[in-house]
């Protein structure tokens, strides 16, 4: 396996990159995190660093991810969004699992907007499927199925005003 | 001439549907189109209209002008519809993007402050323990210098004690004369009770009394 090298090489698999719920808004452009390599209170960071921005650019191949380091006595992740507005959250003093929770709760995604987006993804992928958003627009251009009603009209016994009574039957009168 | 018909008829306006077996009579409305053509006028042929050829080019022209323009009006209308859509969907994608980012702004701080202030006091704790160590180096280096001190005054004292019976240079010869016409004596004997006999001409009498053991003697 060519990437199967260097510290902890599990983190280039796919199994791995996948598990990972770090999806970010669609407005986020930059995501920036600030540490220094050495210092006490900044090693959990590095270890966030380490395991879980993999994570992000796998998830998120649009966004532009940056490790800045050596230039600041606390650490921090500061992010740029579309309308060119920066978020700074500062994680100073913070475990790696406290940094990854508040990244999913404040900057991701939220799970009812992945499903709507995962039945979205599902009705366009799926080519049996018609309607809005999909290559045929009505059953009656499935070939096999009943032809549209307004070219040809569909038998009256078969029209709900005939059946539940709501008109009486008179051929002549239908056709 | 009234109109006697078989299914409902329009008036003018919509009316209600009516059961089909009903016979409606109808007073200004026109003969349903499926009924058909009465027999006396199904092959009537109407006579031409002659317009003049003039007249007919002036209509042409000016529906042609008519309908270009009201085409026109309608595209332009369609257009300045859907710009208003669209502005008003971005002015509310806008607000909704707003409004979420200013809700996350509101998370954000609130953690900021927490994060924030569990530096401040945990900083705190770690000056103190600095400077507790400060202190105590700072004393241990006070001390080191106290022991220092005494101690080269201790050598001091010492050497100044044992430089008094140092011989100088303007005593030296005098020194030396003591040395030659003094005689040291170093015999000496122990006898068997341990007393020590100094000098050969001791008199018998011991000079210095100690315990066997301490010249490595078995008692």
């Amino acid at each position: 396996m060519p990437f199967m090298k260097g510290f902890a090489p599990v983190r280039n698999t796919v199994d791995y990159l996948s598990k990972s719920n770090l999806i970010l808004k669609p407005y986020i452009r930059i995501f920036a995190v600030h540490y220094n390599r050495k210092q006490t209170s900044h090693l959990e960071v590095k270890d966030f660093v380490f395991w879980h921005l993999s994570h992000l650019q796998y998830k998120n191949p649009d966004i532009q991810v940056l490790t800045i380091r050596e230039l600041t006595p606390t650490p921090f992740i500061r992010v740029w969004l579309n309308s060119g507005r920066d978020l700074i959250l500062d994680v100073d003093r913070q475990t790696k699992d406290e940094i990854h929770e508040r990244i999913v709760r404040c900057l991701c995604k939220t799970p009812e907007e992945l499903k709507e987006e995962q039945k979205e993804a599902e009705v366009q992928e799926n080519p049996a499927n018609f309607g809005r958003c999909c290559s045929r627009h009505c059953m009656c251009e499935i070939p096999g199925q009943v032809p549209c009603p307004s070219i040809v009209p569909v038998p009256y016994t078969w029209r709900g005003k005939y059946k539940f009574g709501l008109a009486e039957l008179d051929e002549s009168k239908y056709l | 001439m009234q109109n006697i018909c078989d299914a409902t008829v329009r008036i003018g306006l919509c009316i209600p549907r009516l059961a089909c077996s009903q016979k409606v009579a109808v007073r200004y409305g026109r003969k349903p189109s499926w009924l058909g053509f009465a027999k006396t006028k199904e092959f009537r042929v109407p006579p031409p209209k002659n317009w003049p050829k003039n007249e007919t080019e002036e209509m042409y022209l000016l529906t042609q002008h008519y309908y270009t323009y009201m085409k026109s009006l309608s595209v332009f209308q369609q257009k300045m519809y859907e710009r208003s859509v669209e502005e008003s969907m971005a002015h509310a994608k806008e607000i909704s993007e707003d409004g979420e980012i200013g809700k996350i702004l509101e998370e954000i701080e609130r953690d900021n402050a927490i994060v924030r202030s569990i530096r401040e006091t945990e900083l705190i704790k770690e000056w103190k323990e600095i400077e507790v160590d400060i202190i105590k180096q700072r004393t241990l280096a006070e001390e080191t210098e106290i022991l220092k001190q005494e101690a080269t005054e201790h050598e001091l004292k010492f050497n100044m004690e044992r430089l008094k019976s140092a011989i100088r240079d303007d005593a030296l010869n005098e020194a030396i004369d003591k040395a030659l016409n003094s005689m040291t004596d170093h015999n000496f004997a122990i006898d068997k009770q341990g007393n020590y006999y100094f000098g050969r001409h001791n008199g018998d009498n011991p000079t210095e009394k100690r315990k066997l053991s301490t010249i490595g003697l078995l008692e």
